[in-house]
This record gives C-alpha cells, structure tokens and sequence, in this order.
C-alpha cells in the first residue's frame, strides 16, 4: 500500500450515511440553474446543498463551507478559531496533507439539516490527537458551535456514528484504553444521567461503530478475539455477538436500510485486497459483493443510498488511483463509476473518495484529487451519466475542497429553501 | 332488662331501636352495654335519651399533616377533601395499613384510603407514583385514590362534584362491595355519615342518612342492639355441641365490605358477629347456636396450650363464635370503642354460655390457623381486652378465680357425627396453590398481576437476548431511581425470585435488587453481576411475601459508570 490516499484516512469520519429519506423533493421544474448535461431524460435536479471543508492549498488555513447542490458560490459556515496550536502542531503525515494534523471537520450532517456535528482535533504528542464534537446550528448566520463533548477525556474521537431518531451517537475513543466504543446522549434524558457511556472494555480494542437504521443495534470491529472480526451489540452495549471468523481483517460495517444485511470491507481473500462483503446481521455466511477484478483492490469509504438500493464505495487499484463505484444492493451489479478505470491515470492517478449520496438518492458527490493542493467536490448521478466539477474555479491549480456532506435544504436554492 | 337504648351516631338506628315495640324474648338479658357507663367514651350520657341527639362518634385526631395531604390531593384531583378524609376515616380510621387474606377471594386493602387489589396500581399509575410509594408513603397513597376517584367520577359522569350524592355510584364502587345493601350501607351510613365530621366547612354538606334496608328480624339477635344481617353460610353445630370459644378476627377491610360479603352467599363464609371500627354498630349474621364459617383450620390443641384437646382435628367453627373486626391485622392500633363494644359483646356471650374469660378460650385467629393467618395482629389490646371482657361481666371487679377448666380431661365427645351437609370452608391447606408471575418490561405484556414502573430517565433497549420485546437500561450513580418490579397476591405465600438481564461489558456487577413485601418491609438487597449470565433467568432467592403489591425495585445505586438492566423478574413457588 504505497500510495494510500493518506490525506483523509487522517481522520476516519464517518460517510454519514442518510438513512432516512430526507423528505427534499424538487418542487419544481423551474429552477434556474439548469444541469448541463443535455440527455434525452434530463437528470433530476440536484437540491439541497453541499457543505465541505475548503481550503488554498494543503497548508492553507481551512474553513467549512456551504454551496448550492448545484454550483455556486461557497458560503462560509464556520472558520476554526484563531488557535496557535494549530500552527505549531506536529510534522504533517507522511504523504502531506492538507491539514495541519489539527482543525475542525465537517463529521455528521443531521438529516434534516438543522445542524451539523464537527470533529474539532488537536495534535497531543505521540501520534494522539485531543478531539471534540460540537455542533453547529446551520439555520442562524453567525452560529457559535457549542460542545457535546465537554468533560469528556482529553481524549480522542473518531468514527462517530449517529443514531438515525438523533437520540444519541456512538463513536470511538482512546479516552480510557487502546480503543473502546462509547455513547453520547444527545438528548438530556434525566438530567443527572451520565452523558457518555463507555460500551466496550477490550484491551485489543474495538472499533468503527455503526449503528442500524432503527437505533437498536451496533455493528463494530473488535480484535478481543485475536485479530479484527465484525460484532453486533445492543446500542447500549448489551449481548455482544460475533459475527465473522476469518484470518484477514474485516472492518468497516454497514447496515442495509432494512437492517437486515451488514456491507463491510475483508481482507479475507489476498487475491481480491480489501474487497466488499456481505453478511446477515443475525450471523451467517460473508460473500463478496462483486466478482473478483482483475488485480487486487482497496475499498473504503462504504455508503449505502437512502432507499437501501445500491451501495457506494471508494475502489483503489494500484497504480490506477482511486474511482467511486455505485453497485446494487445486495446484488452487487455495478450501476456506475466515477470515472472508467484508467480515466485520469498518469503519473498522479486521480483519486475520487468519500461518496456520499443526496438526501432524495439520485445523486452522489464525492472528492476528487489530483495531486498534494488540489482537489474537487464533484456530483454525479446514481447512474453515472452527469458528472459536474462544482469546485474548478478559473483561478490557478491551488484549492482544496474534501470531506463533502449533503444537506436537504438550502439557503439559495429553490428547491427546498432552509 | 332490653338493651334498646343503643346510642348510635346515626340518629336513625337510634330511633329505629328505641322504637322496637317489645323486647327481643331471646335476648339474654344483660347491662346495657352501650350507654349510660364508664366503659368507654362509645356513648355520652348525654345522649341516652330516646330518640337519639346526634351522637359524637370516637373520631380520632387528624394531624396536621395528613390534613394538608388530603386538601392538596383534593385540589390536585378535584374530589372534595372531606369525601377523601371521609373514605379514610371508614377504611383505615386514617392509618396506614397493609391488608392480609381474611376471606378468599377478597382484594386485600393498601394503604390510609383502603386501596383495593388492583386499585392501587390503577390509582398509582394515574397519579404518577411507584406502587412501593403508594404503598407506604401516606400522601402517594392519597392521591393515588383521589386520583382514581376523580378517574372514575369521569366515567360515572359526575356533573357536580360537590353534590354528595353524585358521588353514590363512584363510592359504591370505590368500596369493593358486591351486595346493592352492602354499597348502600358503606356510602349512606360509613362514608356519607362520616362527613361532617370530617369536613371542614366549604360547600360539602351532610345530606340526610336514608339507609336502605333496615334492620331485620330484630327479634332474633343474641346480643340486644346488634343489627341482625342475616348470612346463608351456616349450619348446624353438631349435636350436643354448644360454643365454647370466641374467636377474634380482623376484616382486613371496612365494616360494610365486611358484613355484606358474609351475607353473601357466593362466599362460603360467615361469622357470627361484625363490629364497626369505631365500636358503634355490631351486625350479628348467624345465631350463636348455629355454626358459622369462620375459621379454616381444623382444630389443633397444642396451638392453644392444650386446651380442649378432645376437639383436635374437628373444624374449629363446631365449638366456636367468630367475631370480625373492621380493620387490618397489621393497623398500628385499634380504637377504643372498638374495644370496648367488642369486650362488652364478649362477655354477654362468655355469660350466655359458660365459656371461661380468659386467653385460652378468647382467642385470636391467627393463633389456631397460623400458617396463613395473623389476625387481629399484633396491636390488639389483648391484657387491656380481657380485662374489660371481665369487668363487664363482673360489674367493674376483677374476674374471680378462673374456673378450672376440666381438660384435658378426655371427655367422651358424642361427636364426630359428620356434618349434616358439606361445609365449604376455606381451604385448610397451609400449601397455597402455586405461584408464577413473570413482570415484563414491557406493561402491555403484563397480566393485571404484574407492573413494572420506570422513570423517564430509563432508556429503552433491545437485544437477541432479552426477555420478551426489550428493556430499560440507565446509568448507574448515587440517585433513588429505581425501576419498580411489582406483584400482586391474593395471599401471602414463599416465593423464589429470579431476574432476567442483557449482560454486556458496561454492566454493573453489583446492580442492587430490593425486596419488598407488600407491607413495604425491606426483605432483603440482593447485588447481582449484570456483567454476566445474560439472557436467563437468575436467582436472586427465596422469600415470604405477603397478599397485596409486592416489590422488587432494581436500583442504580451503584459504583457509576456502568449501567443497570431492568429486564424481567419471575416470581414462582419454590
């Protein structure tokens, strides 16, 4: 794995998956920015609004904008707090990325897009991080982000997964361990109950938490049994149930939106890489998803759309860079890619991650890079034909635009005015 | 000379029995028992004359407190203050009880307001507090009955809630009582009369007493100015068999409830007499020659310091006279009218047929059938008792010399001649049927038995191992918020209780499980691992528990951090 696209696997954020339908349906045909894809079936309109974290260059001081689903101007949502810890952090990892080891992340979108929950990291020595989740009021101009984490740690936080009712997210942390899994009520309940619970309580560590469409249940990579296997445990963490055995690493679950099958990432077969698998939350046997390619791939980034119907995934290839692959769900057809394998390829293969659907699930955004100061929040339909650069600006090669997250509503657009 | 000038506080029964045309022949002639002496303040001089001035019933003190409590409820659940302090007065004598099985098949009574079965729990849910709290806090208990009172005002369309009367239905069946006569009696003649004495001014007036059926058949009564309601449940004593004992007996409920399910005949069971719980009104059911059926066990001397060991495995009713109390056998005291009236009738029965005053003759219930029965309890006034049963008998003078008794002297009993027809008496079986009752978390799984209760700072939950549809977790911390398992008995009984969790990493291991009977004593606090053993029932232990709402609460009382599982209990006979 030479050239793992390391400039945001730094932080492990959640794809925020959009279980829920987000209810923002076009209103009408009159919308005033017309796709520019000229197809017999015109695409469905893009609404609602892209919010991702942009910058002038990898080293540049970076801030959480907002932009219409359809292009447009980046407003402004949140500019970090002047902090000199930010400047004076740590060497950047290897590979050079855009942020300075520190910074605040667009993490979860609420469904309805009232709010928006932001990782806010600061490097701690040693590799560790002292991280926080606040949220961001998107409704008011001027919002401050208020902590949801106060009192907890100084630890790290990472790979927050967000109860689909908004009652509470579970996320994980070296607070108290290597890494355990806990709970964060997001909703006084009671007012004296403790807002964090901790879940989990391995010395081998446990991981990735993803709760299910209806709240009740966590899907989560644990090594308590000697090497990474997927479990399942009440969202309070009761009745822990293993549900893989293999030798190669399994990670990254997700739950299909009837709550029924888990998507996860397997190194169960060295001829495949890491390969997309699926298996019955109640136990059962794993299968991969698609056929076995022609050489080894990395996939990451597993998204399922709001209706449950298809999957999207990150799919590196050495050499080839990376490309978003959409797939049906559970079937596995490939319904579409961001670009053709060997599209882009060159001495800097193109890397497009980070797929994430749109609330109504016609549409996808995701990143592209092209090199160490430049990269691109593009859009596309869940069939692939339209494929929109919403970020090349006419300026110079310089500008850093990742992390997208779609919002149903917008300040801008006719579609679903916030 | 008749005892026909019997004081009662209701000006009606007065003037009905001052007006008797002839004394009763059979009556046995005696003092007059409820007027005119010093054995009590039952009856003022004052108020011997005929045609009866309203007479101040022995009302005890309300304090202050429970004053403020049942004007708060009444405000809080729009029930008029005095029908509260009314219903009280008559079910309770405004004391907190927890009732016992005195008559299969009866609702055992909770609290100051006489909650009934599964009153309480209906009422406890309605007014917002745990059953243990109804249970043993007086003002929980309060409001939990004015709170189904007003429930049930709605249903039974009470327009104006300051008319007593419109009140009738609702009191009717507020009191439990199956019988039109019995829910006349305890709404006309209890509570109705109750009220101002119990009231303190405002718009609730006492209405005019019109009771529905009078007394009948005065002219068969044993004890002159006890008001005979005649019951079915009767039989022959065996031949050549007189009384020879009294026994004492509480109700475990009012004096209405009391008298009216002797006299019924779906109840199998009778007694021979039932005196109010302020002493003024005795009902005499069966005539004390006859045998009524009010004592389960069969004869047993050596429960009775080896008296009359020549009946042993006889029914004790053969040779006995039941008297039934109004009130609880765990009340903590008993008026003294009660007293008084009941020693006065004890001794007019020790006369009419030879029965020694002493312990060994007049005793309690609970001491000859003691595997399930206590009554009248441990706060009956027994030395003060027998020393007035003597002094009425004896004008005011120590008793002489107890008679010797001749036993055990095996005197040849002509007996057994077998009952003439089959007595269907309690159950003499100290092995109760068998009991298993499971508490779900879930409340629309739980039968009228059963009922969980939890605060809103419970969180619900589901998992592969839980018992039925989810449960309720909550963080552990130095907080009462305990989630309240509860059951209901018809009668005590020893039972194993066992708990079911969804065991995970964050579980306490010392989650606190308190075991309550329905009294509200403290049994026991098992600590039990949650880490562990999830998803089967585990046993916490064995213990006795007694009729009525009996509790389990887990608490979260716990080293915080962790999480507590309310899941299930079960609750079965060993």
């Amino acid at each position: 794995m030479k050239r793992f696209p390391t400039i945001l696997l730094a932080f492990a954020l959640a794809a925020a998956p959009c279980w829920l339908a987000c209810g923002a349906k076009p209103r009408s045909a009159d919308d005033d920015a017309a796709p520019s894809a000229a197809a017999s079936a015109a695409p469905a309109p893009a609404c609602g609004e892209l919010i991702f974290l942009a910058s002038a260059g990898h080293d540049a001081p970076q801030r959480i904008v907002a932009m219409d689903a359809r292009g447009g101007a980046m407003r402004t949502l949140h500019e970090p707090p002047e902090d000199d810890e930010h400047e004076a952090g740590e060497p950047e990892h290897e590979g050079g990325g855009h942020a300075h080891g520190g910074g605040d992340f667009p993490a979860l979108l609420e469904p309805s897009g009232e709010g928006l929950m932001i990782l806010r990291s600061q490097p701690a020595g040693t590799g560790k991080t002292h991280d926080e989740l606040l949220r961001l009021a998107l409704g008011a101009e001027g919002a401050t982000p208020v902590s949801l984490t106060a009192g907890f740690g100084p630890a790290m936080i990472r790979n927050p997964s967000r109860d689909p009712a908004g009652r509470f997210l579970v996320f994980e942390s070296d607070a108290n361990s290597f890494r355990d899994l806990y709970r964060l009520e997001l909703s006084s309940n009671g007012g004296d109950a403790p807002s964090v619970l901790r879940l989990t309580g391995d010395e081998q560590g446990n991981f990735e938490p993803a709760l299910s469409p209806d709240g009740e249940r966590v899907a989560f990579v644990s090594s308590r049994d000697g090497d990474a296997e997927l479990y399942t445990m009440t969202a309070d963490g009761g009745a822990p149930t293993r549900l893989t055995t293999s030798p190669g690493d399994d990670s990254a679950p997700r739950w299909s939106a009837d709550g029924q099958t888990l998507a996860f990432v397997s190194a169960r077969d060295l001829d495949r890489g890491m390969d997309v698998f699926v298996i019955p939350a109640a136990g059962g046997e794993a299968k991969a998803l698609l056929p076995a390619r022609d050489a080894p791939v990395l996939v990451r980034d597993l998204s399922v759309s709001p209706d449950g119907t298809k999957l999207a995934f990150t799919e590196l290839s050495q050499g080839a860079g990376a490309a978003v692959v959409v797939v049906s769900f559970p079937e596995g057809a490939v319904l579409a890619r961001s670009r053709e394998r060997g599209e882009g390829a060159g001495a800097t293969p193109l890397i497009d991650e980070q797929p994430v659907w749109s609330p109504d699930g016609k549409h996808l955004a995701f990143t592209r890079g092209s090199g160490p100061d430049r990269s691109d929040i593009l859009r596309m339909d869940a069939d692939g034909r339209e494929r929109v650069n919403l970020t090349m600006g006419p300026s110079d090669n310089r500008g850093v635009h990742w992390l997208p997250r779609w919002s149903p509503t917008s300040a801008t657009s006719s579609c679903a005015r916030r | 000379m008749c005892r026909n000038n019997y004081i009662s506080v209701s000006a009606l029964f007065a003037l009905t029995l001052g007006l008797l045309p002839a004394c009763d022949p059979d009556a046995r002639d005696s003092e007059s028992i409820f007027g005119g002496d010093d054995m009590g303040d039952t009856a003022g001089d004052e108020a011997g004359d005929e045609g009866g001035a309203e007479q101040e019933e022995e009302i005890p003190e309300l304090p202050e407190n429970l004053s403020a409590m049942f004007d708060a409820a009444a405000d809080e659940f729009d029930v008029p203050s005095g029908l509260l302090r009314s219903v009280s007065l008559i079910e309770t004598r405004w004391q907190m009880v927890q009732g016992m099985v005195e008559f299969e098949g009866k609702d055992v009574v909770t609290g100051i307001m006489g909650l009934k079965g599964l009153q309480l729990q209906e009422g406890a849910e309605l007014a917002g507090v745990s059953i243990s709290d109804a249970t043993t806090d007086e003002l929980s208990n309060i409001r939990s009955a004015a709170a189904l009172l007003s429930a049930m005002a709605d249903q039974h369309g009470v327009a104006d809630r300051n008319d007593p009367e419109a009140w009738t239905s609702v009191l009717a069946e507020y009191s439990g009582i199956e019988s039109p006569e019995g829910q006349m009696a305890y709404v006309q003649d209890e509570v109705f009369k109750a009220l101002p004495q119990t009231h303190e001014g405002g718009p609730f007036l006492p209405i005019e007493i019109h009771s529905g059926d009078e007394p009948q058949n005065h002219a068969t009564v044993d004890f002159p100015g006890a008001i005979w309601r005649g019951s079915p449940n009767y039989s022959n004593r065996p031949g050549g068999t007189n009384p020879e004992m009294v026994i004492i007996h509480s109700c475990e409920g009012s004096y209405s409830g009391c008298w009216s399910w002797l006299s019924n005949s779906q109840a199998g069971v009778s007694a021979h007499y039932v005196i109010n719980n302020s002493g003024s009104e005795v009902s005499q059911l069966v005539r004390e020659n006859k045998k009524a059926w009010h004592i389960g066990a069969s004869y047993n001397c050596s429960l009775n310091n080896s008296t009359k060991c020549n009946k042993n495995g006889s029914s004790s009713n053969n040779f006995t006279i039941g008297i039934e109390h109004a009130g609880y056998a765990n009340q903590a005291s008993w008026s003294n009218g009660l007293i008084t009236t009941s020693a006065e009738l004890v001794c007019d029965i020790t006369q009419a047929w030879g029965i020694p005053r002493d312990q060994y003759h007049i005793v309690a219930h609970g001491t000859l059938q003691p595997y399930n029965r206590i009554d009248p309890g441990p706060n009956w006034p027994w030395a003060n008792y027998l020393a007035q049963i003597n002094a009425y008998c004896n004008g005011g003078q120590p008793d002489p010399e107890p008679e010797p008794e001749p036993d055990p002297e095996p005197e040849p009993d002509p007996e057994p001649e077998p009952d003439p027809e089959p007595e269907p008496e309690p159950d003499p079986d100290p092995q109760p049927s068998n009991v298993d009752i499971t508490i779900d978390s879930n409340n629309s799984l739980n039968g009228p038995d059963a009922n969980i209760t939890v605060s809103g700072s419970w969180t619900s939950s589901s998992g592969p191992t839980d018992y039925n549809t989810g449960y309720w977790w909550r963080g552990t911390g130095a907080i009462s918020d305990a989630a309240e398992f509860a059951f209901y008995l018809d009668e005590a009984a020893t039972l194993t209780v066992e708990a079911w969790w969804v065991s995970g990493w964050n579980r306490s291991s010392s989650a606190p499980f308190l075991i309550y009977n329905s009294w509200g004593t403290h049994l026991d606090t098992v600590y039990a691992d949650q880490k562990q053993n999830g998803g089967q029932w585990n046993e916490l232990g064995t213990y006795e528990f007694q009729a009525g709402w009996n509790t389990i609460d887990l608490s979260v009382w716990a080293p915080a951090g962790d999480v507590v599982i309310a899941d299930a209990v079960r609750v079965h006979t060993p």
